[in-house]
């Protein structure tokens, strides 16, 4: 079974998130969660059973992009996938991140489906 | 520093058009059911419900900052501000939220709608910039003139979102 990270400065939407994981039946065991990339960071060098991340891109302390930048300092994206979760909708600032180290990108509003989508081939 | 681009900075009736777009597309798929009453009304005021005026206390922003810069502005009624909270939460209509949360809930939502505004009539004019979102006291908007405003009529309470550019910003 799958740990999933939930970055966002919301509440709200890290709510949101995890009962979207529950109604789309992805398969995650665990969620935890951080308000923003640094704490994101302290959390991945805590807890190492963490599987995956999704993030926001546009949250205070550190963004969502520089969280990228700072997990692919030590980790591939292979080892441990980032998806983007964000309004930044532009092709621009997608293109950067998933060039910068991200493994996909899910844009808000979104469905179950949607992240059921950029889920499903990295939860197993 | 916004990139140049030769894409003309959009009128005030496309900038309104692509905000009608953006709320459509997060509360039909993300929020509740909601009515559209109005188009550059004034909201305080313009509607009553069972007799009584409702005072639009709450106001969440983000502003945006590139080519042409100013805010986003959602401002609700208390009630409109819960059914907005719930609906994202996806609770029923008994469930007491704290005020932190229902405006949590109002801030996502401004974000969410900005960033449909950006990517579709922004961003092709260059870089641009979002805020954080934020809370402001009612009445607080940019010192520049509006853009226009849609006014909503939701399961409980009303919404109005707004467009404002800012005073002095490049291209305004």
């Amino acid at each position: 079974m799958n740990k999933v990270l939930i970055v966002d400065d919301s509440a709200t939407m890290r709510k949101i998130i995890t009962r979207v994981l529950r109604q789309a039946e992805i398969p995650c065991a665990s969620v935890v969660e951080a308000g923003n990339g640094l704490e994101a960071m302290a959390r991945l060098q805590s807890d190492p059973e963490i599987d995956l991340v999704l993030s926001d891109i546009n949250m205070p302390e550190m963004n969502g992009v520089d969280l990228v930048k700072a997990v692919r300092a030590t980790r591939a994206k292979e080892a441990l996938p980032v998806i983007m979760v964000t309004t930044e909708g532009g092709e621009a600032m997608m293109n950067n991140a998933l060039a910068l180290g991200a493994n996909g990108y899910v844009t808000k509003p979104f469905t179950p489906e949607s992240i059921r989508a950029a889920l499903e081939a990295y939860l197993g | 520093m916004a990139e140049s681009s030769t894409q003309a900075v959009p009128e005030d009736a496309q900038l309104l058009a692509a905000l009608e777009r953006a709320v459509d597309e997060v509360f039909t798929s993300m929020v509740c059911a909601f009515e559209a009453l109005a188009e550059n009304g004034s909201p305080v005021g313009s509607v009553t419900r069972a007799g009584a005026r409702e005072c639009f206390d709450r106001e969440a922003v983000v502003e945006f900052r590139g080519a042409i810069s100013g805010q986003v502005v959602l401002r609700c009624t208390a009630a409109g501000a819960h059914d907005i909270a719930r609906g994202l939460l996806m609770l029923d209509g008994e469930t007491a939220l704290a005020i932190d949360e229902v405006n949590d809930a109002l801030k996502e939502c401004a974000n969410m709608v900005t960033g449909r505004v950006k990517t579709q009539v922004l961003d092709p004019l260059g870089a641009f910039e979002l805020s954080i979102p934020f809370m402001q006291d009612a009445g607080a908007h940019c010192d520049g003139p509006a853009c226009g405003s849609l006014i909503y009529r939701l399961q409980e309470g009303l919404l109005s979102v707004e467009l404002w550019r800012r005073v002095g910003a490049p291209n305004s």
